[in-house]
């Protein structure tokens, strides 16, 4: 039962109790009493609908932040000939169109003196996301809590908040000779490319014969054979898996959040080293790689990013990656995901260099490296709180 | 991914001028709602010491409100008030005590009077107007910090009870205070709903709607008279009770003290109560009873005369274990009597009013889980939904009420004697009561009934029962006439002057409410009752259906020690118990002794015993034309007889001046003559001896017992006692009657002509009686 029908019971309970009181005492004041109990309410309405006639309201502020930061929205709100006499509600619903998620409600506005009132809307931040923002209607109570009058009103507001970016370090495993792409040669794997020598070694059946050192041979008295070197086309990828449930398991809004936190304040990191990376995302069952190079391209990833929805499993965005074979135009391949899925992973490990970056629960992150690949936990609570190294 | 949420959005303004807005208001509307809560609730007692805890809630409210501000609600201020009231209460906890005691007291004493309810004072004590004060302080710093911390707190709910319930309290029970003290509390309450309904505050619009309605109620309350509430209310008055009354009880014919609605009794025949009785007995089943006449109506009497000189009476009477409802029944046991067959009654209420649970007044096991007894009248059923069985037993009775006598004190010994004691000291005060509130008649009636049944005369206060039984019940048969369904009364008329003077008809309405108010006029307590009659034919007989047919109406007197009695006045439903032929004035000084131990009765020139004539025969009740033709015989008849009866009036008249003695001189003579009539070869001089074979047809115990008393006086050994001269009388009509029955069998008359001859003689006793 709302408060306005419990109030008209309660009113309407003394009204009658009066009536009937008066009528068994005989005494015309209880006439009066009664009179004015009813003739009250109905001056109260119609002060009410008066003051209906001239509301508009008006949203006004920044249209984007970062996630967690404050942000100001203001609400004007002007009246007609005089400030409605009871309390006012506005129906807003705040839709995020990142998470598919919205949320709705009536806000009441405190009540204040004069015809033009201003208001700090409370904006939700805390998650990353295109948001709209939209006002329907406008209620007003009157001054005795019986009545209220509703006006539409339709005010529609769009911010986006951006991902929030940690103080992140990427500590490169390689040693990286060449600043453009394509001239780096692997440390760790020895490739086909005979212009550079990868290391030397024994003869070992199945060797081609073009690979044996004679020289070093003959001198050796065994044969030699020269291990070529393999050209490292330093091509990463941040694949960013943000998702509210992976391998069916539903995790926390704020986990998809953080994911979309690791990705942005890793692409950041980066780009600050001078490393031009790609960053990829499934959009529309689809999966997109953005080339992130500039300040420019990352922040027109990012509005590419908040502006789409999130898969419906973040499993699907590794999946989606070996299925398409993308591996093979990438060698360093940077999973961040709400909860990695061992299995694609070990897959895609073999494919190429894979570091998974976790955001996960709780005080502390870990580092750990199994079946051949990295994985790197970052605590959500921390995210913000302190720099991160991150190994890759 | 739907949510919800509400939260406050701030205004961009400051904090403190908000906030402080919202404190004064809270202040003001907490104060005013104490104080007019505190005059509210204190005034229901009439008083007119309600400043004092007015001004106590108004300041402990806003004392608490000032150090809330102050301490920033770290310490409730709450606490402070109640320690306050304690305090107060311990420094003066006796007079405080007395004085709400008091007030308690006043409320039930205004309740009593605009519920027309019979709740006993529960206190009594001395008390002063310091007492009230003390008392008003209390209450006010308890008001004044419950009403503060409601506000606070914001409980609507118990902030309008707290509003209604004074409010109402006072409309019920009219009381009248100033308009500003139920003003201070609607514009408290306000105030107090317009800032809890509006959370996010209402700055200085919350007072508004209370300046609304002080401004209105300015303009509305010298144009208040207009409105015809009173009207209104007392049609929703009777309406609402009739409503209620209907649902919880059911509706019957009975009038319920309404002489407008006397025509209505008898209507339908739909049954109302299944009786069955062990005995032969009548029983007058009674449900309302009236004392005060109010010309249009009978009321039972107010709650003040159960209060002052009597407060407590009733349940003193309670303690000593008697019970007016059931008087005779118990006193019956202290007085010597020969029958003790208790009648077993039960009845089942299948269509009368389950109010009243019907007894007769001589109910003697009467079923307590049933009802209770209201004051000093009848039995209430105590069911919400009234009573629809139950069982009693009935004392068996010795005679009329009007010839009842109370027979020889008989206390017996040990515990009976201290019962006895009880009884009699009981019946003491209550007959004191009852002397005290059931002899009121207007001055009005009192001139009224006067002319029309004493012929302006003065009554001697004490005359007999049957004396003016017999009277009332001459005049009734002379004045009007008996109708099963009267004209309604005309709106305004008085019911006594219209039934007597105009209309000169109607049932048994109409002849109780003249014979009671006669009878007091007479210095004989007596009061109205109506209920179901079960005559002597229909008892004794198995389950017997009263009907609407059966309801009655009838007068009960208080016979000293006895109680109450039912008395029948209403043409058709009596037998006379004597009917005189001749009154006789003798001087106690012609009465001599003889030397062989008669008394000589000397004939005056004036009066001669007549010799016994043959007795007229007189025409069956008029039925049809017969009716008629005797009508025309007796107009034509009229003349001589009115010449005739005027002596015969004369005649009663000097009876009525004869004094004990001579009465019972005059008496003794007749019973000898009738006695000679009906055993030839009588002696007064023998005694009187039946051969057993046969019943003697009159009370041979009577008989035996009243002559002896008889010879006594008229020997002058002793003067006759309160109550000889009405058992005379009885003895006579019992032997007159005895001769009469056995001349008729001689001529052959059947037995059931006892009803014509009631009707024969109801037209020659204005001729014979005295």
């Amino acid at each position: 039962m709302t408060k306005m029908v419990k109030n008209r019971i309660l009113y309407a309970s003394m009204v009658l109790s009066l009536l009937c009181c008066g009528l068994w005492g005989g005494s015309s004041s209880a006439a009066v009493l009664v009179l004015l109990l009813l003739v009250l309410p109905v001056l109260s309405d119609a002060g009410l609908h008066l003051s209906m006639g001239g509301i508009s309201l008006s949203l006004d502020g920044e249209h984007s932040c970062r996630s967690g930061q404050q942000m100001k929205l203001k609400l004007r709100m002007s009246y007609g000939a005089f400030r409605p006499p009871g309390n006012v509600w506005i129906r807003m619903s705040c839709e995020n169109r990142i998470f598919g998620m919205e949320k709705e409600g009536e806000l009441l506005l405190e009540a204040g003196r004069g015809r033009q009132q201003e208001y700090e809307l409370p904006v939700d931040t805390d998650i990353c996301g295109g948001r709209i923002l939209e006002i329907s209607s406008v209620r007003c109570q009157d001054l005795l809590g019986l009545f209220s009058c509703k006006k539409s009103v339709e005010e529609t507001y769009a911010y986006i908040v951006y991902p929030y970016e940690a103080h992140m370090y990427v500590s490169f495993q390689k040693h990286r000779e060449r600043e453009q792409p394509g001239e780096l040669y692997d440390g760790k794997k020895s490739g086909t490319d005979v212009s550079e020598v990868f290391g030397l070694r024994e003869y070992r059946e199945g060797d081609p014969l073009q690979s044996i050192h004679w020289k070093l041979s003959g001198k050796m008295k065994q044969l030699i054979v020269r291990e070529f070197g393999r050209p490292v086309n330093y091509h990463t990828l941040l694949l960013l898996a943000p998702a509210l449930r992976y391998g069916g398991r539903e995790v926390k809004r704020e986990t998809a959040g953080a994911v979309f936190d690791l990705g942005a304040s890793l692409s950041r990191a980066l780009l600050d080293q001078s490393m031009a990376h790609f960053v990829g995302y499934l959009s529309g069952g689809d999966l997109h790689c953005t080339p992130v190079d500039s300040m420019h391209s990352y922040e027109d990833m990012l509005l590419k990013l908040m502006a789409d929805s999130l898969p419906g499993d973040g499993d699907e965005v590794l999946l989606a990656f070996l299925r398409r074979q993308m591996y093979r135009q990438y060698t360093k391949i940077v999973c961040v995901t709400g909860a990695a899925d061992e299995a694609a992973a070990r897959d895609l490990s073999v494919m190429a260099d894979l570091t998974v970056l976790e955001a996960v629960e709780g005080p502390s992150g870990y580092l750990a490296g199994s079946g051949g690949y990295e994985v790197v936990g970052i605590s959500m609570e921390n995210i913000r709180k302190k720099e991160h190294v991150i190994p890759l | 991914m739907r949510e919800k949420w509400e939260i406050l959005a701030p205004a961009v303004q400051k904090e403190g001028r908000k906030n402080r807005t919202d404190r004064l208001i809270r202040a003001v509307s907490a104060a005013g709602m104490a104080a007019g809560f505190a005059g509210s609730f204190f005034g229901l007692a009439g008083s007119r010491i309600f400043y004092f805890p007015v001004l106590a809630a108004a300041l402990c409210a806003l004392c608490i409100c000032g150090l809330d501000q102050l301490t920033g609600e770290r310490l409730p201020g709450s606490f402070a008030g109640l320690f306050t009231a304690m305090l107060v209460f311990v420094f003066n906890s006796s007079g405080a005590v007395r004085g709400i005691w008091a007030w308690g007291d006043r409320i039930r004493e205004q309740w009593n009077q605009v519920f027309g309810t019979y709740y006993e004072s529960f206190f009594t004590a001395e008390y002063t107007g310091a007492d009230l004060w003390a008392a008003g302080l209390v209450l006010g710093l308890l008001a004044g910090t419950v009403i503060c911390e409601l506000v606070k707190k914001e409980r609507l709910f118990l902030l309008t009870l707290c509003t209604g319930i004074p409010l109402c309290a006072g409309l019920l029970l009219a009381v009248h205070l100033p308009a500003w003290i139920p003003g201070l509390l609607a514009a408290g309450w306000l105030t107090a709903w317009c800032r809890v309904t509006n959370p996010a505050g209402t700055g200085w619009g919350a007072p508004l709607p209370a300046v609304l309605a002080g401004v209105l109620l300015c303009l509305l309350l010298p144009v208040s008279e207009r409105i015809p509430w009173r009207d209104l209310s007392e049609g929703f008055q009777t309406r609402a009770g009739q409503g209620i009354r209907a649902f919880r009880y059911g509706e019957d014919t009975l009038p319920g003290g309404d002489l407008t609605m006397a025509g209505h009794m008898l209507e339908g025949t739909e049954a109302r109560l299944e009786v069955e009785s062990s005995e032969k007995t009548p029983l007058y089943l009674r449900g309302f009873v009236g004392s005060e006449y109010e010309g249009d109506a009978w009321r039972p009497l107010p709650a003040e005369d159960y209060s002052g000189t009597y407060t407590g009476m009733l349940s003193w009477l309670a303690e000593q274990e008697f019970c007016p409802g059931a008087q005779y029944a118990a006193g019956s046991r202290f007085f010597a009597g020969e029958d003790d067959r208790e009648a077993s009654v039960s009845v089942k209420n299948v269509g009368a009013s389950r109010c009243y649970v019907y007894l007769p007044e001589t109910v003697s096991g009467y079923p307590e889980n049933a009802g209770y007894w209201m004051q000093d009248w009848s039995m209430r059923a105590s069911g919400w939904f009234g009573a629809r069985s139950w069982s009693f037993t009935c004392a068996p009775v010795q005679a009329h009420a009007e010839t009842q006598v109370p027979e020889a004190w008989a206390p017996g010994e040990g515990e009976a004697y201290e019962a006895a004691e009880r009884f009699r000291q009981a019946e003491g005060v209550y007959r004191a009561f009852v002397y005290e509130h059931y002899l009121d008649v207007g001055e009005e009636e009192q001139a009224l009934i006067d002319g029309v049944f004493f012929q302006g005369e003065d009554q001697e206060e004490g005359g007999s029962l049957y004396t003016a039984t017999s009277r009332i019940r001459t005049v009734l048969c002379l004045v009007a006439e008996y109708q099963e369904h009267p004209e309604d009364l005309p709106a305004g008329r008085d019911f006594l002057s219209w039934f007597l003077q105009e209309e000169k008809e109607g049932n048994a309405v109409g002849f109780a409410s003249a014979a009671v108010l006669a009878y007091r006029c007479a210095g004989i307590p007596a009061r109205y009752a109506e209920g179901y009659l079960l005559t002597e034919e229909q008892a004794g007989g198995g389950p017997v259906t009263l009907t609407s047919q059966d309801a009655h109406a009838w007068v009960e007197v208080y016979v000293d020690g006895m109680g109450w009695r039912a008395v029948e006045v209403t043409l058709g439903f009596y037998e006379e118990v004597y009917e005189a032929e001749v009154v006789v004035a003798v001087s106690s000084e012609d009465i001599e002794g003889t030397a062989d131990g008669l008394a000589g009765i000397p004939h005056t020139e004036e009066y001669e015993l007549p010799e016994p004539e043959e007795e007229a025969e007189i025409p069956s009740e008029r039925k049809g034309p017969a009716g008629y033709l005797l009508s025309v015989i007796l107009i034509l008849g009229l003349l001589p007889g009115i010449v005739w009866m005027s002596g015969r009036l004369v005649l009663a008249w000097r009876y009525v001046r004869m004094t004990e003695e001579e009465k019972m001189y005059f008496l003794y003579r007749r019973i000898m003559g009738w006695m000679s009539r009906l055993y030839e070869g009588f002696d007064p001089g023998q005694p009187l001896v039946w051969d057993g074979q046969t019943e003697p047809p009159f009370d041979a115990g009577l008989y035996g017992r009243t002559v002896r008393r008889m010879e006594r006086i008229i020997y002058g050994e002793t003067g006759p006692a309160a109550g000889e001269i009405p058992a005379a009388e009885a003895l006579l009509g019992q032997v007159r009657r005895a001769a009469i029955r056995k001349r008729r069998t001689r001529f052959g008359r059947r037995k059931g002509d006892r009803k014509e001859e009631s009707v024969c003689r109801r037209e020659e006793a204005a001729e014979n009686r005295y």
